[in-house]
């Protein structure tokens, strides 16, 4: 498999917003102008799912000028395989001038990664379903699912006590606990899913030593989260209780973290829908923020429901 | 890949208990995080390095049009409800 991908260009997407939504002549109707996304669209309007509503999720292999090549969304690599060298084949008979031909009419109108608020703080966060007997050295669940939190330089500042000596203590305001626990302390381990309204809690942030270049802090906290959430879908969260605990490394000089990361570990109560019928479950479930490292590509991944978030850095352009 | 993960996580079987129409009661937390135990916690949570995460994924479709107009190659576009590289 890695040996074919060295033949193509890769690139990753949300369909959400490409397809249009849940119906692309909806979508249409209402405005819907972006370049990017009709190109998307003219393109996997021949592919596995075909025109029309419904997801277009999966995999699809086109010209730089969006010339459906081939797709699929299957669980089976072997399948997957089998597309990649059809979509090779036919690429192979195609004319230089073909191969190098650009779309020329793909460039988006919007994104959301263009809001990143330059300077500021990404968090990347991991989760993960935890043992039941709360024995860290467990097994681990194998599935495991990311997301991005994004605040501005501002945002991240106050993260910080105002008193820079030890014992010195800050209560993380609630806007700033909510974007946290509402929008990222939640069960998307297997999917994205929605916020809750509102959670109780706090985030504590405490400096617990202090030398010439900076201060070092803990963070603890917990969070109680209840839904009362329409079914839709295989899954309905009900409600995620967490506690918080980590550390940050602030730098007094050029006035950001140098490190900051904490663990989320807790609760999720749900119902899911399994043969037609929605059952009630409970797991233990685990989260891990931390400083997101530079992006490869030079693009910060937006939070999954960075629409959710109250920011006035937040335009949408 | 992940996306294989995923589909096939999603169309699987979902942890349940219980029956239908029976509401969970609300679990209680046991507070065990510690600062001897954050690490470990921490270890339990991050995936260990997968294939995917090191392919030279472009992050939007345009991106990877244009590159793949530059470079004479197919572009191979993953799209996911949510983005890939960050919640799917």
């Amino acid at each position: 498999m890695r040996g074919r991908l060295g033949a193509f260009v890769l690139a990753t997407d949300e369909v959400w917003r490409l397809q249009g939504g849940r119906d692309v002549t909806e979508w249409r109707a209402n405005g819907g102008t972006d370049p990017e996304c009709i190109a998307f669209q003219e393109m996997a309007a021949g592919g596995h799912y075909g025109p029309g509503a419904g997801s277009k999720q999966g995999i699809y292999v086109c010209t730089g000028a969006g010339e459906l090549l081939g797709s699929i969304n299957s669980n089976s690599p072997q399948n997957v395989v089998r597309m990649l060298d059809a979509a090779l084949a036919k690429w192979g008979r195609l004319g230089a001038g073909e191969r190098r031909k650009e779309h020329g009419k793909s460039a988006p109108e919007a994104r959301f990664e263009w809001a990143w608020p330059k300077g500021g703080m990404a968090l990347r966060v991991t989760m993960r379903y935890l043992p039941q007997d709360d024995d860290p050295g467990r097994e681990r669940s194998r599935s495991y699912n990311h997301d991005h939190a994004w605040f501005s330089s501002e945002e991240a500042q106050r993260f910080v006590p105002e008193k820079l000596e030890v014992g010195a203590e800050r209560v993380l305001e609630d806007v700033l606990f909510q974007r946290i626990a509402r929008l990222h302390l939640v069960d998307a381990v297997r999917g994205e899913t929605r916020p809750f309204d509102r959670v109780e809690g706090e985030i504590r942030v405490e400096v617990i030593a202090v030398d010439d270049g900076g201060v070092d802090l803990k963070l603890s906290g917990r969070a109680v989260g209840r839904g009362e959430q329409p079914r839709r879908g295989l899954f309905r969260p009900l409600g995620i209780k967490a506690e918080l605990l980590g550390r940050a490394r602030y730098s007094r000089k050029d006035e950001r973290f140098v490190s900051l990361e904490f663990v989320g570990k807790g609760v999720r109560w749900a119902e899911s829908r399994r043969r037609r019928r929605w059952r009630s479950s409970v797991r233990p479930i685990g989260w891990h923020f931390a400083l997101a490292p530079e992006p490869s590509h030079g693009v910060r991944i937006a939070p999954t429901q960075i629409r959710q978030y109250s920011a006035p850095w937040l335009r949408r352009r | 890949m992940r996306a294989v993960v995923v589909a096939s996580v999603f169309v699987g079987s979902l942890g349940a208990q219980g029956s239908a129409g029976v509401r969970v009661e609300e679990p209680e937390l046991r507070r065990v995080l510690s600062d001897e135990n954050l690490q470990a916690w921490k270890r339990h949570i991050l995936p260990e390095a997968a294939a995917w995460a090191e392919l030279p994924w472009l992050p939007t479709f345009h991106d990877g049009l244009v590159a793949a107009a530059e470079a004479g190659k197919p572009l191979l576009l993953w799209t996911m409800n949510g983005h890939p590289l960050g919640c799917t």
